[in-house]
């Protein structure tokens, strides 16, 4: 995707890149049906809390408190207590920032070490680098990405950073893969023969020739897979490899509440609902800007 | 034909060979200790040694490794570290529940999501199409556990129907079923939201083809259409695409086996990585390679019975 498939309304006049970006971006989401505009609002809203948590929680978010224990909602309270005396309410903004935090910088990695990995393997075309590559993706795409995560806590064990890692190689071939396939479309490029003929070292073609044709759409193909990756972040925590108490994740405070479903529900069904609203945002905006960067489909 | 099935097969192989390696020696120079999950923190350093030294853990590296893998060749995994019975015993014993779930999951999956894609398509952007776009972004987005959960309480809690935990009995196939039925509906559930969504994408695909234009224009009445261009035509990426998506149910597995207490291979590799059994962690891995490995297998044979056009030579 280059800015002119999806606004070809932008005059070519407007030479300043900064401002042209931006318009390709207001445009961008113009262009999406309504219910990935929905979806986007949801995302932002998410991320806004996630990046403001410190400033909007009203109690520590691990202090416990026995008195306090499995509190209904009140005024002091806004979502109530867990049965650890703790604020609801302040862990589950917190813990917007633990599950969204970790998985979109786990992502951003995956995506910043596999396009450039993918990129190599797509100039190097049918040579050693990209059969090797190949043929790596092919084998641990056979794995699913819960069971590599699996694997990978076996490795290095539990906790927060752990769990990142594992999100990041679980993805990591998935975005190679898809790198590689973007990167096709661009290095047969007659820009590229010229870089290539003026003595342009490999490393310079890909970074400062492809690279930048690619970006904004491996941007979008990785936030396609953030619905999943929040999955495996909530999946690994529930079965007690993932984020360690008494830290705020959302699929640990579901696992913690769980114990108590029963004498009160709240503790876990809010992070459900917390999940399922994120990742239902997020898969809205992800199924509206596919059709929007995919002419073919766009009558979808 | 058979040139295909082994180059499958050596693809599997090495996959696990790779894979096996690599979790070999990370799991081993990794932070967990299985001595320690065996005898506690308290333990002394000489009862360590000891128990080390029982296991086989005090040899150099590339020792166990050739031992184990000399021990795989002749069909030998070795003992569990925790418990001293025969890996590949206890993966056997499992075996059958994750088939089952997977299997009823999967089948499931197919038998609504393929109609219910195909109606949305054909329906596109009626009310009908609407409900089933919602409800499916809404089955793909739920985390497999929450979707557990769901049902326990309405099946279980509300309707007081089903058991709540445990696989039955193996050899009683009404048990074996009843307690079959949550775990199977939640997986089916997502893997129908999963089937659904490519069903209409893929017949959506094939409605805007020219050949259908050609069809209607030749005064072919809509249902002649639908099930001899159309449907045919779909099952081709269908069937791959569930292949795919086989690998999506085994990993959801693993968590609904933990929902239910189902015993099962998902359950055995929780447990054995929350142990540091390196024994049991590495044999589940190579049956999970094996899973994916076969159902490839068998979506490119299908290939050949659906679409005439394709034949290996």
């Amino acid at each position: 995707m280059t800015a002119p498939d999806i606004v070809p309304d932008i005059p070519e006049s407007t030479t300043n890149r900064r401002r042209r970006r931006l318009l390709v971006i207001v445009a961008f989401f113009r262009a999406l049906p309504t219910m990935a505009k929905i979806g986007a609002a949801i995302v932002a809203v998410a991320i806004a809390v996630s990046v403001f948590s410190p400033a909007l929680i009203t109690h520590d978010p691990t202090e416990q408190s026995l008195i306090d224990r499995n509190q209904s909602f009140s005024a002091e309270h806004w979502f109530g207590t867990d049965r650890f005396g703790r604020d609801v309410y302040s862990r589950l903004v917190m813990g917007a920032r633990y599950t969204l935090g970790l998985t979109v910088t786990s992502l951003l990695i995956a995506a910043s070490i596999g396009t450039l990995i993918g990129l190599g393997a797509a100039y190097n075309r049918g040579g050693a680098f990209d059969s090797l590559v190949v043929w790596f993706v092919d084998i641990f795409m056979t794995f699913p990405t819960l069971i590599l995560g699996v694997i990978i806590v076996a490795i290095f064990g539990q906790g927060l950073f752990n769990v990142g890692l594992a999100i990041t190689i679980a993805f990591l071939p998935r975005i190679v893969r898809m790198a590689r396939g973007v990167g096709m479309n661009v290095v047969g490029n007659e820009y590229v023969e010229a870089a290539r003929a003026i003595g342009a070292s490999t490393p310079r073609i890909i970074v400062i020739h492809l690279l930048p044709n690619i970006l904004s759409e491996m941007a979008v193909i990785s936030t396609l897979w953030l619905g999943t990756a929040i999955q495996v972040e909530t999946n690994l925590s529930f079965l007690g490899l993932g984020v360690q108490p008494p830290m705020p994740s959302w699929g640990l405070m579901i696992r913690e509440g769980l114990e108590e479903l029963y004498i009160n529900p709240w503790p876990s069904l809010l992070p459900v609902l917390a999940i399922l609203i994120t990742v239902i945002g997020l898969n809205m905006l992800a199924d509206g800007s596919q059709d929007v960067l995919n002419p073919t489909t766009r009558e979808r | 034909m058979s040139r295909v099935i082994v180059a499958r097969i050596v693809f599997m192989l090495a996959a696990i060979f790779v894979v096996l390696t690599a979790l070999f020696f990370g799991i081993r120079l990794g932070v967990g200790d299985p001595t320690i999950a065996i005898q506690g923190t308290y333990a002394t350093a000489e009862s360590m040694q000891a128990l080390r030294e029982a296991l086989g853990l005090d040899k150099p590296l590339w020792e166990q490794y050739l031992i184990y893998m000399a021990g795989l060749l002749r069909g030998d995994l070795g003992v569990s570290l925790q418990n001293g019975q025969p890996v590949l015993t206890q993966i056997l014993a499992v075996v059958p529940y994750t088939l089952d779930l997977t299997v009823v999951g999967l089948l499931i999956g197919v038998v609504l999501g393929v109609p219910l894609g195909f109606v949305a398509a054909v329906r596109r952007n009626t009310k009908l199409d609407h409900v089933i776009r919602v409800m499916t972004l809404s089955g793909v987005s739920v985390p497999p556990f929450i979707m557990g959960y769901f049902l326990i309480i309405i099946f279980v809690i509300g309707l007081g129907l089903f058991p709540v935990a445990g696989g039955g009995e193996l050899d009683e196939p009404l048990s074996r079923m009843r307690y079959l039925f949550l775990p199977g509906l939640s997986l089916g559930l997502i893997m129908t939201s999963y089937i659904t969504r490519l069903a209409r994408t893929t017949v959506l695909e094939i409605l805007s083809k020219d050949f259908i234009r050609t069809a209607k224009a030749k005064g072919l009445d809509q249902r002649t259409i639908l099930v001899h261009h159309v449907l045919r035509l779909s099952l081709v990426t269908i069937v791959t695409l569930v292949g795919l998506y086989a690998t999506i149910t085994i990993g959801s597995s693993v968590v609904i086996e933990t929902v239910f207490s189902r015993p099962g291979v998902g359950r055995l590799i929780v447990g054995a990585v929350a142990q540091s059994d390196y024994m049991v962690v590495q044999g589940t891995i190579i049956f999970y390679a094996a899973f994916v490995g076969i159902v490839n297998l068998l979506v490119d044979l299908t290939y050949t019975i659906i679409d005439p056009r394709i034949r290996y030579e």
